[in-house]
């Protein structure tokens, strides 16, 4: 059968479905139906980043909307301020404006006696402190705004009032009605926006094309695909060009808002502005794509594979500089001198340039002429792009098979016998490293870019870095946490498709990705290092450097664990599309947890610190609790791990239990019941919710005999049941002595004084009250919860990986870390007597009973 | 055929994998002697690759046990890895090793030291015409090219068990015939080899030993002649094939 020729529409409709197919795809929550069949058939594991890319969507529009409108404010205010008319020297605030318009106005005895009374010593101060931030115009254009002496601005003020009037002054009103007012000189201000746009132009050509995961990036062209079918080359580059116009999002993120507020406070009607706004940018993403398609096939045509990744990586860092300048532009407090500078210098037909065309008619109203130059410039040039395109591979889309291209004939004997430092997986990662350009700039040339960048552009934070070993230990750690995230988090993203190799080697999966995470965790720490270096040079020594040191190298560790262990559990091997393979909101969650120790860093109370490094520790040990459980199922299509009581959950459930009691009681605050009550309240439903979901997620999750596991059922015989209730009634009395003995040494020596009291007046408010309602607390509710998540799910989450010993001194210490620093060491004996008890019994009822007499007596007393 | 000994090399017992609903393999039971040229016969879809995957420690089995040389092949891994060489159907290597890179890399990580790795990997290298290209990185090769450098990184360590999934598949004449001659030499020298393939001319060519697999269940086990005879109305393992596979599938969906 002869089929026809597909025409371009055709084409184009069919590409355009599978191209909206592909993206919808991309937000699996509406994948739902394709994903349960896939579940069924076990095609492929099920990933959850769907819910998050929408969110994130969401989040970045709105934020690049309020960063436009912010950039226009600010602009525009700061344009008025500088080149409001020149035969106004003092530009006024509203305050000192007024009182002078008055003085004029009614010109009466009162308002005189005002206006000369400001000028009294006593009052004169005010108005001056007021001018001392108002420059005058001529100030500015030396270069220099000197304030001047207070005579001199006086008798300046008095001259102007005197032989002008009001009108001799300009004033600016407050920042955020500025807008409504364009500046007076709009043109500068349309000339600063080209510039802007030009730059941003510049960022988003680089950025598409250093795309790692786009066309240029991967192995295969699909463009080599779409030539196998029976359709005019010109149409399918018009197809691509369509294709890069709607589906690049950082496009979209820019130019949709950044034109969309410019029509807006042009004072068009908002869906007029989006109209509008988005016919700009459809514009400028069709000049845009229609060059990087041409940029694509030539470097596809004439450069090797291997160097096209080196020329992304270049593109990358050339991308990252104009992208942050557009976010640097859009963020700063002033319009930058040098930019208004070239700004005045620039002659206003550069406005005609394609890039900065909308601008320009919007500067000079709908114009025909107009119009049709645009017009004529959004057919020509894609039309120009697509015959130079269709020109370059009229000689055949691909110069060769690519199998022997770039071969570079080494001699086999001679990389078999070549020696080298390193074996195995490590050489294999520097290698990569090495060779992949854009992860290498990713990892070590990004970070330095980005301190570099705000170190040029705010002066003041060099300064501010030196003048402590704080911040420089600070510094140290943020850099060392942040390379991570390429190192550390992608040791298994790293492999890729490529897994399966390392399943037929005699060696542990865990060792060799333990093996790679210390060696990206020396990479990365790399920076760190010096920079707390320099820190030592710069800083006169002292002890506390050291600790500080030891300190952010510990923890940078215990990170690059952290780290490695999340970036695990949140690959997925099997999927086969690179962007996907990783869950990005993992890494969310890990930036979190570096700015949380950060903040501590930065406080500087060591004990703080001591306290956060081992949360994170218990973090790290959870985190790869959980790898241990998933190691083996990696490669499994869609069969987890088996869920187990592990300490994520149980770490997880103890935050949540505290959260939402803070929570809760905030809720009920509303009632009428006694503050009290309320406490109470609280911390019965939160204990009641985090339980009772705890035991629904463990059912869901298919753990079988729960009840048995957690300690609440016991199956031993009664006689050896009595037994252990009597012994702990034993060792209750025992801890509870130890405890009030302990209270009694701290009364007596005077430690923990502060606390104490702070501790009394606290608890003095929730709990003045009946003492009923205080038994039910300490002695029934609080017992039976914290002895279910500390003992029946945190220890056990513990002894399931580690010894005895390790995990009752484990469980323990996070015990007592949630309770009062005061009672910290007969709550962390507590803490072991009861684990201690729950080993020996797997039963929850004889740890009750020691907490219910700890606490009883402890509260008596 | 019948002089080798009897030794139990890989026994798997009921072994079944169930994705959801759907049974990849189910119940499957038999037994490789040291020695033999197993062949695992299925059409696509039987479950050979999820089998092998199995036997890999890849994959954790749904119910069931594989041991290789009594070592449980999923909690052991490890050590099983020692005996056997691995060559997947469709082998993936890393973007930015070249070929000769990837050799040292399984070398070292099988614990070989350089000069071992030169020694063992050069006699390959020659008879599977690699040695062009091993400077080129092993993500730009042919389907065929990747194969055989798999071949090779499975052949490093001297393996006792080699399991070979669709050994030929996308190799041409020469290769082919390489790979078969490299396989019956290995035979020959007591490795044992199981692989998997729908070839049936190679399986009969090659083994010594036969699995028919259909939708996930064993149709069939013993050597060529003892299939042969089991009933006179099959003159050919093509025959044998198609008569088990298809009455299986009418089985089933009625």
């Amino acid at each position: 059968m002869k089929t026809k020729n597909m025409g371009f529409y055709q084409t184009l409709v069919s590409y355009g479905k599978m191209s909206v197919k592909r993206w919808v795809n991309k937000f699996s929550v509406i994948q739902f139906r394709k994903k349960k069949e896939e579940e069924r058939t076990g095609t492929r594991k099920k990933s959850k980043s769907g819910f998050f890319m929408i969110m994130m969507c969401v989040l970045m529009m709105f934020s690049a909307f309020s960063m436009c409108y912010r950039l226009l404010n600010v602009y525009s205010y700061d344009l008025n301020k500088r080149f409001i008319d020149k035969e106004k020297p003092y530009i006024l605030n509203e305050y000192v404006y007024n009182l002078l318009k008055k003085y004029v106005a009614f010109d009466s005895k009162e308002s005189k006696i005002e206006i000369t009374k400001l000028f009294d010593r006593i009052a004169f101060n005010k108005l001056k402190d007021k001018l001392k931030n108002t420059p005058s115009y001529s100030d500015f254009l030396k270069g220099k705004v000197k304030i001047k002496s207070d005579k001199s601005i006086t008798r300046n003020l008095w001259k102007i009032l005197n032989t002008k009037g009001i009108s001799g002054f300009a004033y600016v009103k407050r920042k955020m009605d500025s807008f409504r007012t364009f500046p007076i000189n709009l043109k500068i201000l349309f000339k600063l926006l080209g510039i802007i746009s030009i730059i941003a132009f510049i960022a988003l050509f680089f950025m598409a094309l250093a795309n790692k995961n786009d066309n240029l990036g991967q192995v295969e062209w699909t463009m080599e695909w779409l030539f196998s079918f029976p359709v005019p080359t010109k149409s399918l580059f018009m197809i691509k060009v369509l294709e890069y116009t709607f589906f690049s999002p950082l496009q979209w993120f820019i130019y949709f808002p950044f034109h969309t507020i410019i029509f807006l406070l042009l004072d068009f009607v908002w869906w007029h502005a989006g109209l509008l706004g988005f016919l700009s940018t459809v514009y400028l993403s069709v000049l845009l794509s229609s060059f990087r398609l041409v940029c694509e096939i030539w470097i596809r045509l004439n450069l090797p594979r291997s160097s096209i990744k080196n020329i992304q990586a270049l593109f990358t860092i050339v991308g990252m500089f104009f992208l942050l300048s557009v976010f640097f532009l859009s963020n700063s407090h002033t319009i930058p001198i040098f930019l208004i500078e070239i700004a005045e210098n620039l002659p206003f037909s550069f406005l005609f340039c394609p890039i900065t065309f909308p601008l320009r008619l919007l500067f000079g109203g709908m114009d025909i002429l107009l119009l049709l130059c645009i017009i004529a410039i959004f057919v020509l040039i894609p039309a120009i792009c697509l015959m130079i395109a269709k020109k370059m591979v009229s000689k055949g889309l691909l110069k060769s098979t690519g199998v022997f291209q770039g071969s570079r004939n080494i001699e086999t004997t001679k990389v078999l016998s070549r020696k080298t430092i390193f074996r195995g997986v490590i050489s294999k990662d520097l290698k990569h490293l090495w060779r992949d350009k854009n992860h290498m700039v990713q990892t070590l040339v990004v970070p330095l870019i980005i301190v570099l960048y705000n170190i040029f552009i705010t002066p003041d934070l060099m300064q501010n870095i030196i003048s402590s070993f704080n911040t420089i230990a600070l510094l140290a750690f943020a850099i060392g946490g942040y390379t991570f995230v390429f190192g550390c988090f992608q040791v298994l993203n790293i492999e890729q498709q490529s897994l399966w190799l390392l399943f037929t080697f005699p060696e542990g999966i865990k060792k060799i990705l333990t093996k790679k995470i210390i060696m990206w965790a020396f990479i990365g720490m790399g920076y760190p290092i010096i920079i707390l270096v320099g820190g030592f040079v710069l800083i006169p020594f002292s002890l506390s450097m050291v600790l500080k040191t030891v300190i952010v190298i510990t923890s940078l560790f215990l990170y690059a664990f952290l780290a490695g262990g999340m970036g695990i559990l949140a690959t997925n091997p099997m999927e086969t599309e690179a962007t996907k393979r990783i869950n990005s909101g993992e890494s969310m969650g890990y930036f979190l947890l570096l700015a949380v120790f950060g903040g501590s860093l930065y406080l500087n109370n060591i004990l703080n610190i001591l306290v956060m490094m081992f949360l994170i520790f218990v973090l790290v040990f959870a985190t790869w609790q959980k790898v241990d459980d998933n190691i083996p199922f990696l490669l499994d299509p869609i069969n987890d791990a088996p869920s187990k009581i592990d300490l994520k959950t149980g770490m997880i459930s103890v935050f949540l239990f505290f959260f939402l009691q803070q929570v809760l009681f905030l809720c009920y605050l509303g009632t009428s019941w006694s503050s009290q009550q309320q406490v109470i309240a609280s911390y019965f439903t939160s204990g009641l919710l985090v339980i009772l979901g705890l035991l629904y997620s463990l059912y869901r999750n298919k753990v079988k005999d729960i009840f048995k596991k957690t300690g609440l059922r016991s199956e031993l015989p009664k006689k050896i049941k009595r037994t252990h209730i009597k012994n702990a009634f034993f060792a209750g009395i025992g801890v509870s002595v130890l405890g009030v003995a302990y209270l009694k040494i701290i009364d007596v020596s005077g430690f923990f004084v502060k606390e104490r009291n702070m501790f009394m007046e606290n608890s003095g408010k929730n709990l003045s009250g009946s003492f009923f309602w205080l038994l039910v607390l300490y002695v029934f509710l609080a017992p039976v919860f914290e002895e279910f998540l500390f003992r029946g799910i945190v220890f056990q989450g513990f002894r399931r990986s580690t010894g005895l010993k390790v995990s009752i001194a484990c469980s323990a210490i996070v015990f007592a870390l949630v309770h009062n620093v005061v009672a910290i060491i007969p709550v962390f004996l507590l803490g072991v007597v009861t684990a201690y008890f729950f080993e020996k019994t797997n039963w929850l009822i004889p740890s009750i009973i020691i907490h219910m007499i700890y606490n009883a007596v402890i509260i008596s007393v | 055929m019948i002089e080798h000994s009897k030794e139990i090399l890989l026994k798997i017992s009921n072994l079944s994998k169930q994705y959801g609903d759907f049974h990849a393999v189910k119940d499957l039971s038999m037994e490789v002697y040291r020695g033999d040229v197993f062949t695992i016969l299925g059409p696509n879809g039987a479950g050979k690759t999820t089998t092998i995957r199995m036997l890999m420690g890849i994959l954790c089995p749904t119910s069931g046990t594989a041991e290789i040389n009594g070592l449980d092949c999923f909690s052991k891994r490890e050590e099983v890895m020692r005996l056997v060489g691995y060559l997947p159907d469709d082998p993936i290597f890393y973007d930015y090793l070249r070929g000769s890179e990837l050799i040292r890399f399984a070398g070292e990580m099988h614990g070989l030291s350089h000069e071992q790795i030169e020694e063992k990997s050069r006699p390959l290298i020659e008879r599977l015409d690699l040695g062009k290209v091993l400077g080129e990185f092993a993500t730009n090769y042919s389907k065929g090219m990747k194969k055989k450098l798999a071949l090779i990184l499975a052949l490093l360590h001297e393996p006792d068990l080699l399991i070979l999934d669709e050994p030929t598949n996308g190799l041409d004449p020469y290769a082919t015939r390489a790979v078969h001659e490299l396989m019956l030499e290995l035979a020959d020298a007591g490795k044992s080899i199981f692989f998997s393939t729908h070839l049936l001319d190679q399986a009969e060519k090659l083994c010594t030993r036969v699995g028919i697999v259909c939708k996930g269940k064993l149709a069939a086990v013993g050597t060529l002649d003892e299939l042969k005879n089991q009933s006179s109305k099959y003159n050919s393992l093509e025959d044998l094939f198609f008569s088990l596979t298809s009455e299986k599938t009418e089985n089933h969906e009625n």
